[in-house]
C-alpha cells in the first residue's frame, strides 16, 4: 500500500513539473522534421516518419530516464524529504519501488502522448499503427525502465556526474556490443570477443530490447525474439532492482 | 521513551585523512511525557544522533532502544513518532493539502480523521489559507509550519524536531513554542534541538547538552540550574537612597526607592535583620542563580 502512495504522489509531482513541456516541444519538432524530411523522400514518407518518430520518442524517453534516474534518490536526500518518508513506517524497499513505479507510469504517459502525436503524423502521411511499431514502442518503455533502474543503482553509489557518465557508457556499450561481431579486428582477437560475449550476458544488453530498426523495416521483424527479449528485460530489471534494494537498505543517509 | 545507549558514530572522510568522530559514547534517554531541549554548538552531533535514532544512518557502536509504549517493533515505534528535519524543502509541485495527504497515508491515518486534524492544525499554525497552494509558493516560515503540521498530524506519542525554530520570526517562534507546549501538555514527548538556550529555559523541563560529540549533561533543567546555582542571594529592600548597610554585600544597586543587594549566603540573615531593624521594607529574598545560557557557555568552555 505504501508503494502505491509513493508512486501516486511521485507521479503527481512529475506531471506538474516542467518535464511535461517536452511533449508539446518534441511533438512540434517531430511534426516539423517529419514534414520537411518527407518532402525530400521519394516514395517512402511513412518510413521516414516512423524512423523520425521513433528516434524522437527514444531520445525523449532516454532523457527522462536519465533525469529521473540520476536524481530520484539524490533529490530526496538533498531536500531532506526522504527523512520525512523513511521516518514513517515505510520500508526503504517500498519507497524505492514506489518511486520507480511513479516514474515508470510517467514514462508511459510520455510515450503515449508522444506516440499519439506520432500516430497523427503517420495518419496524415497515409500510414497507420502497425504491430511492429507498437512492439518497438512497448520495448522502448521496457528499455527505459531498465535504464532507469540501472541509473538509480549507480546514483546511490556515485555522484551525479559519474552517474550520468556511467549511465551513458552502459547505454552506448549495451547497444554497441550487438554490432561488435561486425568489426573485423575484433574477430582477430578471440579473447576480446569472448570478453564482449561475457559483457553481453553480465551487463545490461540494451540492444536486446531495441526493435526500432525492425519497425522501420517490418518485413524482417524477428517475432521469435520478442518473448525472450521481454523475459530478459523484465528479469534483468528485477535483478538490478533487487541490487538497488540491497544498496538502499544498507545506505546511510547522513 | 527512547534511549541512546553508548552511541558512537565515526565518519570516514577520505582514504588519507583520519576518521571524524561525530558522536563519542553518548548515552541518554527521553522521559515519557517530557519536553526536552537538545543543545549543542554546530557540529556537536545533535542531528547525527537524531538520524541514528530514526534509522537514517547506522551507529558505528551502541544502540537505540525504544520504549514498549511506542510499539513492539521499530516499525510500530516509527508509526507513533513524528519528525521534522532541519531546513526541509518539500515537493514543490504538490499543494500543502496533497503533501499532508501523502504523509498521512504513509503514516496509515484514515483520510477522514486526517482531514479533520489537518484543518485544526493548519488553523492553529495559520496556514489553512494556503493548503490548496503548491508548496513552491510557500515562504520559509510557512514551509516550517507545514513540516510541523505533517510531523504531528498523525497524533504521534513522540515528536522529534530538528531545529524547529530556525528561520522563524519572533511571532512565529512564540507560536511554535506555544504549539510544542500544547502538544506536550497533551501527554506527548517532545524532543527538539536548538542553538537558542533561552528557548530551552523557557519551554523545557529536561535538557541534553552535547559538546563536541560527547554528552556534557542530561537531566532536568531545574537540576542543572540548582547544580550551578551560586551560594549568593538577592535581597530586595524598600529604603531611602542614602541608606547604608554594615553587612558586607557583593553588589548593591538603588533604583526608584528600591535597593537590590547581592550577599553571600552567610550574610543573608544578618542583612535582613539589619535592614528590618533600620526600618527598611523587605520586598524579597531569592537565590542568585546563573541563567541556563551562562551554564551552557560554561559547559561549552
Amino acid at each position: 500500500m505504501n508503494t502505491w502512495h509513493v508512486a501516486r504522489f511521485t507521479f503527481h509531482e512529475m506531471v506538474r513539473s516542467k518535464i511535461m513541456w517536452n511533449i508539446p516541444v518534441l511533438g512540434a519538432m517531430m511534426a516539423l522534421v517529419t514534414y520537411v524530411a518527407q518532402e525530400f523522400t521519394y516514395g517512402a514518407p511513412g518510413r521516414v516518419a516512423t524512423d523520425l518518430g521513433l528516434a524522437a520518442l527514444t531520445l525523449c524517453t532516454y532523457g527522462i530516464a536519465f533525469f529521473a534516474g540520476s536524481n530520484m534518490i539524490r533529490a530526496e536526500a538533498d531536500s531532506r524529504t526522504i527523512y520525512l518518508i523513511i521516518s514513517r513506517p515505510v520500508s526503504r524497499t517500498a519507497f524505492l519501488a514506489g518511486k520507480l513505479a511513479g516514474v515508470g507510469v510517467f514514462l508511459l504517459l510520455n510515450i503515449v502522448c508522444l506516440g499519439g502525436i506520432y500516430l497523427a503524423l503517420m495518419a496524415s502521411l497515409g500510414g497507420g499503427l502497425t504491430p511492429e511499431v507498437l512492439t518497438a514502442v512497448a520495448f522502448l518503455l521496457l528499455e527505459a525502465m531498465l535504464l532507469l533502474v540501472v541509473l538509480v543503482l549507480i546514483s546511490m553509489m556515485a555522484n551525479l556526474a559519474l552517474t550520468l557518465i556511467f549511465g551513458a557508457v552502459l547505454l552506448i556499450a549495451g547497444h554497441a556490443v550487438a554490432v561488435s561481431h561486425d568489426i573485423l579486428w575484433l574477430n582477430r582477437m578471440p579473447w576480446l570477443k569472448e570478453g564482449l560475449r561475457v559483457y553481453d550476458w553480465v551487463l545490461p544488453a540494451f540492444h536486446r530490447l531495441s526493435f526500432k530498426n525492425y519497425a522501420v523495416h517490418p518485413t524482417h521483424f524477428p517475432w521469435d525474439m520478442v518473448l525472450p527479449a521481454a523475459g530478459y528485460g523484465v528479469l534483468y530489471s528485477a535483478a538490478v532492482f533487487g541490487l538497488a534494494c540491497l544498496v538502499i537498505n544498507r545506505k546511510n543517509f547522513d | 521513551m527512547v534511549s541512546w545507549e553508548n552511541v558512537t558514530k565515526v565518519f570516514a572522510t577520505d582514504l588519507l585523512k583520519s576518521a571524524v568522530v561525530a558522536l563519542d559514547d553518548v548515552s541518554f534517554s527521553l522521559r515519557e511525557g517530557s519536553m526536552t531541549g537538545y543543545l549543542g554548538a554546530n557540529g556537536a552531533g545533535k542531528t547525527t544522533s537524531l538520524k541514528i535514532a530514526l534509522g537514517f544512518t547506522a551507529a558505528s557502536k551502541g544502540k537505540i532502544r525504544f520504549s514498549p509504549v511506542l510499539g513492539a517493533s521499530p516499525k510500530e515505534a516509527l508509526a507513533r513518532t513524528g519528525f521534522l528535519p532541519e531546513r526541509p524543502y518539500f515537493y514543490p509541485h504538490l499543494t500543502g493539502g496533497e503533501f499532508s495527504d501523502y504523509m498521512g497515508a504513509l503514516s496509515g491515518v484514515p483520510r477522514t480523521s486526517l482531514t479533520k486534524r489537518r484543518q485544526h492544525l493548519a488553523e492553529r499554525l495559520k496556514i489553512d489559507h494556503a493548503l490548496n497552494r503548491p508548496l513552491r509558493t510557500y515562504s520559509k516560515g510557512m514551509l516550517q509550519r507545514m513540516g510541523f503540521l505533517v510531523a504531528v498530524q498523525h497524533d504521534p506519542a513522540l515528536v522529534i524536531l530538528d531545529e524547529p525554530l530556525s528561520g522563524l520570526d519572533p511571532v512565529g517562534r512564540k507560536e511554535f513554542k506555544d504549539m510544542m507546549g500544547e502538544i506536550n501538555r497533551q501527554g506527548k514527548t517532545v524532543f527538539f534541538s536548538t542553538h537558542v538556550v533561552s528557548d530551552v529555559e523557557e519551554t523545557c523541563d529536561e535538557v541534553v547538552f552535547l559538546r563536541q560529540g560527547k554528552l556534557a549533561f542530561s537531566g532536568g533543567v531545574a537540576d542543572l540550574m540548582a547544580r550551578h546555582a551560586s551560594r549568593r542571594f538577592r535581597v530586595v529592600l524598600a529604603a531611602s537612597p542614602d541608606a547604608c548597610w554594615d553587612t558586607p554585600t557583593v553588589s548593591s544597586l538603588y533604583h526608584a526607592g528600591v535597593w537590590t543587594l547581592v550577599v553571600e549566603d552567610a550574610y543573608r540573615e544578618g542583612l535582613v535583620r539589619e535592614a528590618v531593624g533600620a526600618g527598611a521594607g523587605l520586598l524579597g529574598v531569592s537565590p542568585e542563580g546563573a541563567s541556563l545560557e551562562e551554564i551552557f557557555y560554561g559547559l561549552q568552555s
